[in-house]
């Protein structure tokens, strides 16, 4: 194969990533999420709260609610400013403007007026009121649009919802790239299937529409739950808080029947790609891209006797306005496909005995990943005799003892998971098709595809891995993970149609080293 | 990475914050419970609460930040992966009696689960019924275990084992998990022990893990030298941010004979 690309550097990568979105109504005009987002982030502010020990800090997130002639009023989670019946007695605010600049306040007090999560032996509100001097804020108040209300009440099943907060510990101003899913009400808890992590706690959560209809409160696996937004208006009331937060018209999320041609938006995944090992591109990549390069070589012994096999990846989520079942379908020989000719280097090392399909619904960073220790919400492992299928709740590997294999098998909440895998009929050791059902909401989730062992990302290691990788296992080409990740676009996007009637689709490389770098994020 | 630049680094004296001094409150003599989880616990039968000699169950965890990285895990001999016993028969080694302090965690992300048990100080094991851990859809690599004592204000750990289960250990090393709350970039280790005299002794150079990346709320496992000495040693770490600055853990153990 290295003499059909000689030193050419053909490049195509297959991935797919489906993110669904759900059909929302309203009247204005279609945004996406990430704008809808900007519109309401001058509301959400991350907290900072301690009484004199930094070390002991705890940060959450917090929503401007309102102000009046002197001050500028924020909620925020009751067990982020209050120890019990202390309040914490040196808090900072970030703001940040409609501009993007995040501005630190380090005068906020916290209010005596709370409700916290244990009052009187039953489930309180955990809410708790913050002020800063009007004068702190820099921008004119009027760019505080306080009309973003929703109703919880009116939210139903399964609906799309958005979280904000201050992510991982209070390291990222977050917006869960993953939407939520509406569970139930219950007084004035809202809970949600969601996947939040420290730092959120007084958050906002937002409906379909974008509009507020809570504040998060904990993590209560699998859901979260937050306070409805009348719950605390209410108490606002009852307190005499000067809110202005008022009912909103909400925004249009761009809807999934629009995302359905362009699958590819918003989508994360890791790259990898195959390079010739005596590619000049090689060293012009690690060059360019130096330690957020990391390096695996395919060192799986072959297949005897048996041609290469030009694999190709792809991954998508079908089922619209399905919770589940979350499809991955894995193709070889397909008659769609465009003609391997045109791209003599795939995407992916030939000759390997297994793989690994990795989901992470919050991304990581992909230059990071550890095929050793995934950490992947779910992980789908398989070879020629086995299947393996791990999620954080459990792990189940099977060998094939038949043409098709499924499993079954009830978690602990009382579902019933199931996996089936068609083997099908090819005589190849490759499985062709496979339908996964997850309990995990797996859309938009990033996707990394693992073929690889032997970490080669020491740079000094590299030169003689290299050499290793060639005169003992006979591959010539390195898989390797870029440390970047890719923004899917439009462009370059095709669409097919499997034998089965299936959508498929397929994002195009550019072919050159510079072109790949443009679409490549820092 | 010796050039990581650490902006902030923020020492966290583990015996201090975690996992069993101070977060520990007792209710009463004979209860270990922690306090800040009852008031957090999961209100059906599996919820936290006291259990006779112990304190177990699942809780709520309320989602602002926390401790950025603790001890979860600390086991001479970590269990293989198998079927669970009734009950697990938590052991340990110290030299000299004294009250040690069992907690356990789960080594798995959004798994609430915490069991607080207090010893008496003559004894070597804990009975731990797995009905529980079991509901929590547990298994026994699932668990993240430490037993402490308190001693000059600090906690000193030692390391336990199960002994009614398959080790997964190889008889040269202890098993340690870390819990981080927010990702990291790289994590150092070193281990240390202190002679009669006073004069410390190393037992392992300061070593990088290598992985590179460390997210959240995944349990970070790795191994350490046991000491060929017994008595007292230290087990320091230090982690650099994903983002800025770092933190670093002093964790003084006894190695038990």
């Amino acid at each position: 194969m290295s003499k059909v690309i000689g030193n050419r550097l053909s490049l195509i990568l297959l991935w797919l990533l489906l993110s669904a979105f759900s059909n929302v109504s309203g009247q204005s005009n279609p945004v996406e999420v990430e704008q809808a987002f900007k519109e309401v982030s001058p509301l959400v502010v991350m907290i900072t709260a301690d009484s004199g020990d930094a070390a002991q800090a705890k940060k959450g997130t917090g929503i401007i609610i309102g102000y009046d002639q002197t001050s500028i009023y924020v909620i925020t989670a009751d067990h982020v400013v209050w120890n019990g019946d202390t309040p914490s007695t040196d808090v900072k605010i970030d703001l940040k403007y409609s501009n993007g600049d995040v501005v630190p306040i380090k005068d906020a007090q916290v209010l005596q007026k709370h409700h916290p999560r244990n009052a009187g032996g039953a489930r309180g509100l955990d809410l708790a009121v913050l002020r800063f001097d009007r004068a702190s804020y820099k921008l004119p108040l009027d760019e505080l649009d306080f009309r973003v209300l929703g109703k919880s009440n009116e939210l139903r099943d399964q609906e799309r919802m958005y979280s904000v907060g201050y992510a991982d510990n209070g390291t990222q101003w977050n917006l869960n790239p993953q939407p939520e899913r509406f569970s139930s009400i219950n007084g004035s808890l809202l809970l949600f299937g969601a996947f939040i992590t420290a730092g959120y706690s007084g958050g906002p959560i937002f409906n379909n529409k974008f509009q507020l209809v809570g504040m998060i409160s904990e993590d209560t696996s699998p859901n979260a739950t937050a306070i409805t937004i009348e719950a605390i208006v209410e108490k606002l009331r009852e307190w005499s808080i000067p809110y202005k937060i008022a009912p909103g018209s909400g925004r249009i999320i761009i809807s999934e029947t629009d995302r359905a041609n362009y699958p590819f938006a918003d989508a994360t995944a890791s790259v990898s790609i195959l390079l010739p090992v005596d590619s000049p591109y090689i060293k012009s990549f690690f060059d360019k891209t130096k330690a957020e390069v990391a390096a695996y070589a395919s060192r799986y012994p072959t297949y005897d006797n048996e041609r290469p096999r030009e694999l190709y990846y792809t991954s998508y989520t079908e089922q619209p306005g399905r919770r589940i079942p979350d499809q991955v379908t894995m193709y070889t020989d397909s008659p769609y496909w465009p003609k391997y000719s045109e791209y003599p280097v795939l995407g992916l090392v030939v000759r390997i005995q297994s793989t690994s399909i990795h989901f992470y619904r919050s991304p990581i960073d992909p230059r990071n990943f550890n095929p050793d220790n995934p950490g992947a919400d779910l992980s789908i492992s398989f070879s020629k005799n086995w299947v393996a299928y791990t999620t954080l709740d459990r792990q189940i590997q099977a060998e094939q003892t038949s043409g098709r294999l499924e499993l079954a098998q009830s978690l602990s909440h009382g579902t019933l998971e199931q996996f089936a895998w068609n083997m099908g009929s090819k005589k190849t050791a490759w499985v062709t098709n496979g339908y996964i059902s997850s309990l995990l909401d797996l859309r938009g989730a990033q996707v990394i595809i693992s073929t690889v062992v032997g970490n080669l990302a020491n740079r000094e290691d590299l030169k003689a891995a290299f050499a290793e990788v060639r005169t003992q296992t006979q591959l010539n080409y390195l898989n390797i993970s870029l440390g970047r990740s890719i923004s899917f676009d439009k462009r370059n996007t095709r669409r097919f149609i499997d034998r089965k009637g299936n959508p498929f689709y397929v994002y195009e490389f550019p072919k050159t080293a510079p072109e790949l770098l443009k679409v490549l994020q820092p | 990475m010796t050039k990581v630049r650490f902006s902030v680094v923020l020492i966290a004296v583990l015996l201090l914050l975690f996992p069993s001094g101070k977060s520990v409150l007792s209710v009463q003599e004979s209860d270990p419970c922690d306090a800040d989880i009852l008031k957090l616990a999961v209100n059906e039968p599996s919820g936290y609460k006291s259990r006779g000699d112990r304190c177990e169950g699942l809780y709520h965890r309320q989602v602002s930040t926390s401790t950025p990285l603790s001890l979860r895990s600390f086991m001479s001999d970590p269990p293989k992966a198998g079927a669970m016993p009734s009950s697990l028969k938590v052991s340990w080694l110290l030299s000299s009696d004294r009250q040690v302090e069992l907690h356990a965690k789960a080594l798995k992300a959004r798994v609430y689960f915490q069991m607080n048990a207090r010893a008496k100080s003559n004894d070597r094991v804990f009975d731990w019924p797995t009905d529980l851990l079991n509901a929590a859809s547990l298994g026994l690599t699932d668990i993240g275990l430490t037993a402490s004592y308190r001693d000059k204000g600090e906690n000193v750990y030692v390391p336990t084992r199960i002994a009614n289960t398959q080790s997964a250990g190889d008889g040269a090393t202890y098993r340690v998990a870390l819990w981080p709350e927010q990702p990291l970039k790289e994590v150092f280790t070193s281990v240390t022990g202190r002679k009669a005299d006073g004069t410390l002794v190393q037992v392992q150079p300061k070593k990088e893990l290598g992985r590179g990346f460390y997210p959240a709320s995944r349990a970070i496992q790795f191994s350490i030298p046991i000491p060929q000495s017994s008595g007292r040693h230290e087990l320091t770490i230090s982690a650099s941010f994903a983002a800025t600055g770092g933190v670093s853990l002093i964790i003084p153990f006894e190695t038990g004979r």
